[in-house]
């Protein structure tokens, strides 16, 4: 009975599970039987030795004990992760950011091309338009005089510029 | 599930993450000696529990609670740990009289320290020799008491094969301890 057989090896099996806590985790039929065998067979007391000191050894020896700080970077590790995950996704945040700009954009655009598109604002026609040029250019620039006429009609008649630039400033 | 567990986890679901924060603080411990008995050292241990923790607040919401919190937890520590199979094959895990913060010694003489702290080395050098799912089998089991349904719950595999896997566990751990083991000499056999 001392040879290693298929039969010591299925025994040897049982044995490593006697090493449970609880020791029921072996069905009792099964566990008496291998016990029986046990007694019996040299090779499989020998196992049975050994791995009953194996696992001794194991358990004795005892459990790592992190360092102090170890909780404490964990915890504050732990927690630097997972906040965004409570917090909305950057991603979103980006998007309603360029929504935001995009649409204040857009406002800016209407109120400057509203205000291009407008026409111009009519002046009143009793201002004097050569006032702000004094006699002297006027006399040497006589088409000065008709462009400020022109400038300030065109005020109400916005037209004018053609003719303005159909008579050719300064030519 | 744990009553207190379930407490906790419902508790989160319902957003008190103080709840989260109970979860972390009544499973690190195990979770990192998990992990530390896996990976042989403190850095890797710390990193793995970390990721335990940040995967399992990010899975919390869809844990069905069939197993346990614990289970749970562990089955992740030890998916990453077999994860990063080639830093357990390369770990030299038998720096440890250095890198491990022992417990208060017991005040044998000097040199029952030693020959203990031998024992040990030997003990973890012959852990740490075994592939990585016999590893996870001896920590869980031996370690970690659990029975094998959980094992193989958190192994993703069936009862027998955790057995098997221990039984070949057993027989590498017997070929490397073999100095610290008795042997039965030719006059102890039986008649």
């Amino acid at each position: 009975m001392s040879d290693e057989t298929n039969g010591c090896e299925a025994i040897q099996e049982t044995v490593v599970e006697w090493l449970s806590r609880p020791m029921t985790a072996v069905a009792a039929p099964l566990s008496a039987a291998a016990a029986a065998h046990v007694l019996v067979c040299d090779s499989c007391r020998e196992f049975a030795e050994q791995a009953a000191m194996i696992a001794t050894l194991v358990r004795t020896d005892p459990s790592p004990v992190p360092p102090a700080r170890t909780w404490d970077d964990l915890g504050a590790a732990v927690e630097r992760a997972v906040r965004p995950a409570a917090a909305p996704p950057r991603r979103r945040i980006v998007v309603r950011s360029l929504v935001f700009t995009a649409a204040a954009a857009a406002v800016t655009i209407a109120l400057v091309s509203s205000d291009v598109r407008r026409a111009p604002i009519a002046t009143s026609a009793t201002s004097d338009p050569v006032g702000a040029v004094s006699a002297g250019v006027r006399e040497l620039m006589p088409q000065v005089s008709a462009t400020l006429v022109d400038y300030s009609e065109g005020m109400r008649d916005d037209t004018t510029f053609d003719r303005v630039f159909d008579r050719g400033i300064g030519r | 599930m744990e009553t207190e567990d379930r407490a906790l986890v419902h508790a989160f679901r319902h957003g008190e993450h103080s709840a989260f924060t109970a979860i972390v603080i009544k499973h690190r411990q195990t979770v990192y000696q998990v992990a530390r008995r896996m990976m042989g050292n403190h850095e890797d241990a710390c990193d793995v529990t970390q990721e335990v923790f940040i995967r399992a607040f990010r899975g919390l919401r869809a844990f069905e609670g069939n197993a346990s919190l614990r289970t749970w937890l562990y089955r992740i520590a030890v998916n990453l740990c077999l994860d990063q199979r080639g830093k357990l094959g390369r770990a030299p895990l038998l720096a440890l009289e250095e890198d491990w913060d022992w417990p208060a010694p017991p005040r044998e003489a000097p040199g029952e320290v030693v020959e203990q702290r031998e024992t040990r080395r030997e003990i973890t050098g012959a852990i740490a020799s075994l592939p990585p799912r016999q590893r996870a089998a001896v920590v869980l089991r031996l370690f970690h008491d659990l029975p094998y349904a959980e094992i193989a719950s958190i192994m993703g595999c069936t009862e027998g094969t955790v057995k098997a896997t221990m039984f070949a566990a057993f027989g590498k751990l017997r070929t490397r301890l073999r100095g610290l083991l008795p042997t039965r000499r030719a006059g102890d056999q039986r008649s």
